[in-house]
């Protein structure tokens, strides 16, 4: 049973409740193993040598949260993930207080952060996009990633110390302007260790992603050929991110279902409709989606 | 019967040795050699898992090496085999002939990448010969032995899709490769055999058989998926020897000689090219070796250790700069002590004993940074390797620049790329990280083509360069010093530094109408803030006339410059009208040198618009940094002639070229592409005449005149003297033919340091 309430010194604290990212088709993950590898090597921990924080560097949807996912996964903790945002301030980062109750029975209560609450659960904290963090939330890490494994918390009074098995992983686009100090002497990248660069999928990984989504691609390949017809013609010499293929996909579902609903005259059966996909479906998608596209 | 290193089959009273190895690793190698030096062991024949055409073509090159029984001869690292593909995987056949109709073209036609994406081609097998696979060592050895080497496998196979296998660490066969693969075969058992495995299979048997027919003992060496099976075959009456004539005699060419580049090649050299380097060392001519004990296995995981305990202590104890602050960063987190931990850890996932340079590579990338991991990859890749100078003959085979962390490949033939080919069978299994640029592989990429280049253009002899340049220097620093004070001046047209009251007030006083202006004051910062001051630098080596002296114009082709700008495109937009940009106007006397190629002038002038740069990119810099005011341009081919802007710009001026002394014609042409003054060297007592110094005037320029005898006699004489060498452009610098320095009798590297530093490292 997940603890939900904790005492910290006399006070009493509330959990964040782990994160459960969903599984992806049959739950194989495809892709990435060496970068997998590199995290898993970061968070390996001996006597007397903590184990590092990586830090997941690439550009918007190669899958750097995916792989913090699967890495988690394969640690056999729990995950709790914080998104990082301008508004975060230092000690959101670690505490923040809510109101409970009605009126009669108003009462303030302490909610450790996802962050903190990997510390003292023992879990995974992903902070996703760290690069939007403003600087001074940022200071409030280096504590923890010093290998001290412990910040204060002025709100609480009290200084929260991980528990050995915390693991601490972090995500940054490369657009961020934070990502350009990584390679310098800045107090993060001294911290922020292994970076490890996230770069663009294989057009075969990128395939066996469609196939697990949708496995009408797998007994239609002939879907698959249009999707990388139709993708060279709108993006000559860009390779598709993940989230690209499966949004045409999903769209080109999309107008199947509909095109076999408008056909059948019954729309309310919406989610139980099954509708065979065609690469002409493929060819409306991309169209809706990307823009015209010529199909000769 | 099984031994420690090999399996051993009774085939009818004759012995049949099958080594079965991982690809490259360098224990398979020490097996097959170990048994080909054996006096007990020693094979009449030797059979390998290739085609016959593919063995004989291997065993063919490794005898022109040299590799022979009287001989030895270490194997260059690396050459390669290419070939291109033919044939698809029996799984894609329904859907290549969809994408035929699809696409309304015949496979051919389909452009590679959909071929690749579609139906898993790869256009380009790739064949290693790499000195640690035990299938290149058994060619090898029977090379040594001189005894028949025969390709059993079929020659050409589709493609087999393979499920990856994590099998354990090929280290941990070094001594006992028998127990090894039958480890393996036991993994590998469960697995199903494809119909294109079976059918090579069953050929291997029958030709091995057949082999047997002829030969007492014969050694087979092939890969661990089918050991076993062959083995079985083998046994299997059933099977029919195969008539085994022999390796095929008449070539068809397909395989084409490579030499791979070192960014690929250490993928091939078990886990390090050192590792290579130390088997070839301990390595056993089987006939040469006095018999006796052989040196013991390559301790590959220590070799690996020491290695990478050496890189860190090289990083440690040697940084730069940038290096510094970065192994600052990872000290502090006590990252590179733990570092072959690290690295051994990485490796552990991928049921690794021993770590592969890849490993390293990553882990040295991501743990501590680009300084380090481009040290470590230095260090680690350091070998002995082959260059295309020492196989001029051969193909070049290199990682695209364009994807250099992929398996992606250029076909280079004498400098010209043949192809590029983002997939390559052989390649796809093997680890190829992003060093490419750390190796040096852009002189792999200018190899070739010098020998035909080298007498397209006549460039300038270094020295002469730079002691001109140098001279130049300090001629505009001597005239920035001596510059006097503005002087007061009639008022012709310019205000310049505005009016001179006094002299002003006096002629009204004298009763005359003149006005009286300051000349051009020099401005704050002027020598100090803008480098390019002072420039052009006109020469004036001789005061008389110079009857037969021609003017000849020196400059740049546009093409040489244009890929090095900050912003090509900003450029070609700028400049591209132009052919060439003029860098310096000679006048003299031109006669042929020493060499017939060598041309030598006696120069009476020279105008130089900025120093000489040994690097193109500084030039493009220069460009830059004046936005293209500061040389005059060319717009036709007329090589050498004067540029048609000097003419018409001395013609607008009223005076055409040549209706002046020639010594005057050359400073007016230096004014319009001056700052603010142009540095005139001429001898004493010589006077410019004074349509020089209106037009100076009126441009709003100044003229800076230094005395020639201010300069040593010897090094003006040095100048005066041109030599035009037929040299070409490598990369960014000119090269010359190497006996050009024997001819002129003056080392290339004289005056290497007369130009000052801030100009050497110009734009650099």
């Amino acid at each position: 049973m997940s603890v939900t309430q904790l005492t910290l010194g006399s006070k009493s604290v509330l959990l964040h409740e782990p994160y459960a990212p969903p599984e992806e088709g049959d739950g194989e993950f495809v892709g990435r193993i060496d970068e997998l590898k590199l995290l898993l090597t970061g968070w390996i921990a001996r006597p007397g040598k903590p184990p590092f924080a990586p830090l997941l560097i690439g550009e918007p949807g190669v899958g750097k949260t995916r792989l913090a996912y699967q890495a988690a996964r394969l640690s056999g903790r729990d995950l709790f993930v914080f998104s990082g945002n301008d508004d975060v301030t230092a000690q959101e980062l670690a505490v923040s207080v809510v109101s409970s109750g009605d009126s009669d029975n108003f009462r303030f209560e302490y909610v450790l952060s996802p962050l903190a609450t990997a510390m003292v659960q023992g879990g995974v904290c992903l902070i996703d996009e760290l690069g939007e963090l403003r600087p001074s939330a940022l200071a409030f890490l280096l504590p923890l990633l010093d290998g001290q494994h412990s910040f204060y918390s002025p709100l609480l009074g009290k200084r929260i110390t991980a528990d050995p098995r915390f693991r601490f992983v972090a995500t940054m686009n490369h657009t961020d302007p934070l990502a350009a100090t990584l390679n310098g002497n800045h107090k993060l990248s001294r911290r922020l260790r292994p970076v490890i660069e996230v770069g663009e999928f294989t057009p075969a990984e990128i395939q066996q992603l469609i196939g697990r989504r949708f496995p009408a691609s797998q007994d239609n390949p002939r879907l698959l050929s249009r999707f990388w017809k139709c993708w060279r013609q709108c993006n000559e010499g860009t390779a598709p991110t993940p989230w690209d293929a499966i949004y045409v996909f999903g769209m080109a579902e999309n107008i199947a279902t509909a095109e076999r609903l408008e056909r059948d005259g019954s729309w309310s059966s919406l989610e139980a409709a099954e509708a065979v996909l065609e690469t002409r479906h493929i060819e409306a998608a991309f169209e809706q989606a990307l823009g015209a596209v010529r199909t000769s | 019967m099984t031994g420690t290193r090999s399996v051993e089959i009774d085939v009818d009273g004759r012995v049949l040795t099958i080594v079965p190895a991982v690809h490259y690793r360098v224990a398979f190698a020490e097996a097959v050699n170990a048994i080909a030096c054996s006096p007990q062991t020693r094979p009449d024949a030797i059979a390998v898992e290739m085609g016959p055409e593919l063995a004989t073509v291997t065993a063919g090159w490794l005898q022109e090496i040299g590799i022979g029984p009287d001989r030895r001869v270490a194997l260059p690292c690396l050459l390669g085999l290419t070939v291109r593909a033919r044939y698809l995987s029996p799984s894609v056949r329904e859907r290549a002939l969809e994408l035929q109709v699809e696409w309304g073209q015949e496979l051919a036609d389909i452009p590679p990448e959909v071929l690749e994406v579609e139906l898993d081609y790869r256009a380009l097998g790739l064949v290693a010969l790499s000195p640690t696979d035990s299938i290149v060592e058994a060619v090898r050895c029977g090379c040594e032995l001189d005894v028949p080497i025969l390709g059993v496998d079929l020659e050409e196979v589709a493609p087999v899709p393979r499920a990856k296998m994590v099998v354990p660490d090929a280290s941990r066969a070094t001594g006992r490769v028998a127990a090894y693969s039958a480890e393996v075969a036991a993994l590998i058992g469960a697995e199903e055999v494809a119909l294109v495995d079976r059918r090579r299979e069953r050929a291997m048997a029958a030709r091995l058989k057949g082999l047997l027919q002829s030969h007492d003992r014969v050694l087979f060496t092939c890969g661990l998926a089918h050991w076993e099976r062959v083995a079985e075959l083998v046994r299997d009456p059933t099977i029919e020897p195969a008539w085994a004539a022999g390796n095929a005699r008449e070539l068809s060419g397909r395989y084409r000689r490579q030499l791979i580049h070192p960014t690929l090649a250490f993928q091939f050299l078990d886990c390090l090219p050192l590792v290579a380097w130390l088997f070839e060392r301990r390595r056993r001519h089987p006939l040469l070796n006095p018999p006796g004990p052989a040196a013991g296995p390559v301790p590959v995981a220590r070799v690996f250790d020491a290695k990478l305990r050496q890189c860190v202590r090289g990083y440690v104890s040697d940084k730069g700069d940038e290096e510094v602050k970065e192994a600052r960063g990872a000290a502090k987190v006590g990252i590179l002590a733990d570092f072959p931990d690290l690295v051994r850890a990485h490796a552990a996932f991928g049921l690794r004993e021993v770590p592969q340079v890849g490993d390293v590579l990553r882990c040295a990338k991501a743990f501590v940074g680009n300084g380090f991991a481009t040290q470590v990859a230095k260090n680690m890749m350091r070998f002995p390797w082959a260059s295309p100078r020492d196989f001029p003959d051969c193909d070049t085979l290199l990682p695209a620049e364009s994807r250099p962390s992929a398996s992606s490949v250029v076909l280079l033939r004498r400098g010209r790329v043949l192809g590029e080919s983002t997939r390559v069978r052989g390649l796809d299994e093997l680890e190829c990280v992003g060093v490419a640029d750390d190796l040096d592989s852009q002189s792999w990429r200018d190899a070739g083509p010098k020998p035909l280049r080298q007498f397209g253009i006549s460039h300038t002899w270094t020295p002469w360069e730079r002691l001109t340049s140098g001279l130049s220097d300090e001629a505009v620093a001597l005239a920035m010093r001596t510059e006097s004070p503005p002087a007061v001046e009639p008022f012709r047209g310019s205000l310049q530094s505005g009016i001179a009251p006094r002299e002003t007030l006096r002629s009204r006083a004298r009763g005359e109408k003149g006005l009286y202006v300051f000349g051009r004051r020099r401005q704050d910062g002027d020598s100090c803030s803008d480098m390019t001051e002072g420039w052009p630098v006109v020469w004036i080596f001789d005061a008389g006339p110079a009857a037969g002296g021609e003017w000849t114009e020196l400059g740049l082709p546009l093409s040489w410059m244009t890929p090095l700008a900050r912003d090509s495109a900003a450029f070609k937009r700028s400049y591209g009208r132009y052919r060439r940009m003029a860098a310096i106007i000679a006048f003299g006397h031109h006669r042929p040198g020493p060499g017939s190629k060598i041309s030598i002038s006696r120069l009476s002038g020279l105008l130089l618009f900025s120093p000489v740069f040994d690097d193109m990119k500084q030039y493009t810099r220069w460009v830059e940094m004046t936005a293209g005011r500061r040389n005059a341009w060319v717009r036709g081919l007329n090589l050498g002639a004067l540029p048609s802007s000097l003419l018409s710009h001395c013609e607008a001026q009223g005076h055409p070229v040549g209706h002046l002394a020639w010594q005057h014609d050359i400073v007016r042409m230096a004014i319009p592409f001056a700052r603010t003054g142009v540095t005139v060297v001429l001898p004493d007592r010589f006077q410019l005449h004074p349509v020089v110094q209106e037009e100076a005037i009126r441009m709003g320029k100044h003229l800076r005149c230094v005395s020639l005898e201010r300069f040593d006699a010897a090094e003006i004489e040095r100048v005066r003297t041109k030599q035009g060498v037929p040299g070409y452009m490598s990369g960014r610098v000119t090269e010359y033919p190497p006996q050009v320095s024997k001819t002129i009798g003056e080392p290339r590297h004289r005056y290497a340091k007369r130009l000052p530093y801030k100009w050497r490292r110009f734009g650099l």
